[in-house]
């Protein structure tokens, strides 16, 4: 309920981006040398630009939940058929990112907080360190000039190979090519595409993630019920692991809502970099193409998004935490 | 209390090689214009893509070798620590001070102030920072000065936060309502007597600030949405070194690098500097 305003303030944010541009969108539409008074008018009021502001903003609204999001300057597209193929892209490389920046994050950060104080704890924590002031875009170079330039491996940009034309289904080509009956060969092809821009997304995440399992892990193993765990002759792999574990991930999963913002900030340049067609790339390459309708919805849909997801991880948070569980009855 | 944080800071061995390093870093930024270098735009003739000094055909007259067009590369790093650092110290003081007041303000008062604040800070968190940084750039135009105003905009949220949820923990401490006993205004004890006790977390969150100012900038100059050739900024140059990846390595590697070192630095710093303060953990 809470999130109501925010999504509001949202949708004002987004709609007010098209106001705040410098230069008239009928001008933009009809090019640099513009068109007659009588065509602009025509267009303006097509936009519905003569009209006051607040039943501009209501109608911009009610089209959006309409799932009419405007049509793109550039390629004259509807802007929804444009951004769920993209969105799709994005999100797939984004839940492989975090795949694996949870599957290592979280081992890592469990190794550091057993041998604190050693060897071990310095020398991964100094790694997650590196891997959380990484400028991306430049880790991008230079897996790009080592693994694809250098040795070959993998491809350096796109999401599967030219010679592949596969139709779309669930937007998720790692699920696709086994639908439209490219098997193992397809698949592979996808994943040397992926392997690359994944890495690439997931080193930010993955150190947060190995840095946070560390702290809360140390904190947790300091609780009293930790001790009666031991003192009652546990193991330390069993305190650990079935006791101190559990409560420890709990701040951990909640990071997962606010690595979404990272995720998504990453992705823009990790697309940009790869030539990953997903929603960041878009979204750039339509503010250097001045693409407003594009802009304006892409920003409305992926904050929702990003509204959406916050959401569910608190619900998900007071499931797992029991002190809240009963309120959510 | 602040010359214990100091010692448990100068104990803490990374923070005090960050702290030499950026002290190193700001000493050479400062002075670029004194030093013994080429003007990092100066394009000089017939001298394109030489590779550094210890690389095969590297010569000492380009100690770290010239890009594309033949300017010098050292002088253009540089010169580019001035826009990274100067333009990351622009944006961590103008989100100190809007973000500083904003929250303070919030804390001490509450209220319907404080509601709006909060409402409008979630509403900037709800747009992932990258995303928000390239709308502002979107209406304002792609320049290192709309750059600036995109990353501070991105990075003030963190900062109400911070010192509101400070003030908030001052607040109804003893020695404030002793200070309303003795008569403080609203005013006084805001910035007097509370605003002192809440800059350790701030101090904090400015220094990692820097990281995140100077990464933003340097994505946004990536994206060629931020600083514009042939401004010699970090980002910019990886951005122009793309289509050198196979031939001249070097200028990819090395503004990198220089961003990689100083980002890191402020965070080892920026760590080091809260467990100084707050030893508990």
């Amino acid at each position: 309920m809470q999130s109501i305003p925010t999504i509001v303030g949202v949708t004002i944010v987004a709609f007010a981006l098209i106001r705040f541009i410098p230069g008239d969108p009928a001008l933009l539409m009809t090019g640099e040398r513009g068109a007659s008074p009588e065509v602009m008018r025509e267009i303006r009021h097509n936009l519905g630009l003569d009209r006051p502001l607040i039943v501009q903003y209501f109608s911009f609204v009610a089209k959006a939940l309409s799932g009419d999001l405007g049509v793109s300057i550039i390629s004259k597209r509807p802007v929804w058929g444009e951004f769920k193929d993209r969105f799709a892209a994005t999100v797939e490389l984004s839940l492989v990112a975090l795949g694996w920046s949870f599957m290592l994050g979280i081992p890592i950060g469990v190794i550091a907080a057993i041998w604190r104080r050693r060897f071990l704890d310095y020398f991964l924590m100094s790694i997650s360190l590196v891997g959380y002031s990484m400028p991306i875009f430049w880790w991008g170079l230079l897996l790009i000039l080592f693994f694809s330039v250098q040795l070959g491996w993998t491809p350096v940009s796109g999401r599967i190979s030219a010679l592949y034309d596969i139709e779309l289904w669930s937007g998720f080509l790692l699920v696709d090519v086994w639908v439209r009956g490219e098997g193992f060969a397809g698949f592979r092809n996808v994943l040397s595409h992926m392997i690359l821009p994944a890495l690439v997304l997931g080193t930010i995440p993955m150190a947060a993630i190995a840095r946070m399992t560390r702290s809360s892990l140390l904190e947790v193993l300091r609780e009293d019920y930790v001790r009666t765990a031991k003192a009652k002759g546990l193991s330390p792999m069993t305190v650990v692991f079935v006791h101190a574990l559990r409560n420890a991930l709990i701040p951990v999963v909640t990071v997962m809502g606010l690595m979404l913002g990272t995720l998504l900030t990453g992705a823009v340049l990790t697309e940009t970099l790869f030539s990953w067609p997903g929603v960041g790339r878009w979204l750039v390459a339509s503010v250097l193409a001045r693409d407003y309708p594009v802009l304006q919805s892409g920003i409305l849909l992926l904050s929702l998004f990003v509204v959406a997801v916050n959401m569910s991880v608190d619900v998900l948070y007071m499931y797992l935490n029991p002190l809240l569980r009963e309120r959510l009855k | 209390m602040k010359s214990k944080a100091w010692r448990r800071l100068k104990e803490n061995r990374g923070a005090t090689v960050s702290l030499v390093f950026l002290v190193v870093w700001v000493f050479l930024a400062l002075s670029a214009p004194l030093l013994p270098l080429y003007d990092p735009n100066q394009v000089i003739d017939g001298m394109s893509l030489q590779p550094p000094m210890w690389a095969q055909g590297g010569s000492a007259q380009f100690i770290l070798g010239t890009d594309d067009l033949g300017r010098d590369l050292l002088s253009r790093l540089i010169f580019g620590a001035r826009i990274s650092m100067g333009f990351g110290f622009l944006c961590v003081i103008v989100s100190v001070l809007i973000g500083g007041s904003l929250g303070v303000s919030a804390g001490f008062f509450g209220g319907w102030w404080d509601r709006l604040v909060l409402r409008a800070v979630d509403i900037l968190m709800a747009l992932p920072s990258l995303l928000l940084a390239i709308v502002v750039v979107a209406v304002l135009g792609p320049s290192l000065w709309n750059a600036l105003w995109a990353v501070t905009l991105v990075a003030l949220p963190g900062f109400v936060r911070i010192s509101r949820a400070a003030v908030l923990a001052e607040r109804e401490k003893d020695y404030v309502q002793a200070s309303r006993a003795f008569g403080a205004g609203r005013l006084r004890q805001m910035v007097k007597v509370i605003l002192p006790n809440c800059l350790a977390p701030m101090i904090v969150q400015a220094t990692l600030g820097f990281s995140d100012g100077i990464l933003n900038m340097a994505a946004l100059g990536f994206l060629g949405l931020g600083a514009q050739p042939p401004t010699p900024e970090w980002g910019v140059m990886l951005s122009d070194a793309k289509s050198y990846l196979e031939t001249a390595g070097w200028l990819v590697t090395l503004p990198g690098l220089c961003i990689l070192s100083v980002v890191l630095s402020f965070n080892l710093l920026g760590d080091g500097l809260r467990d100084a303060f707050d030893p508990k953990l």
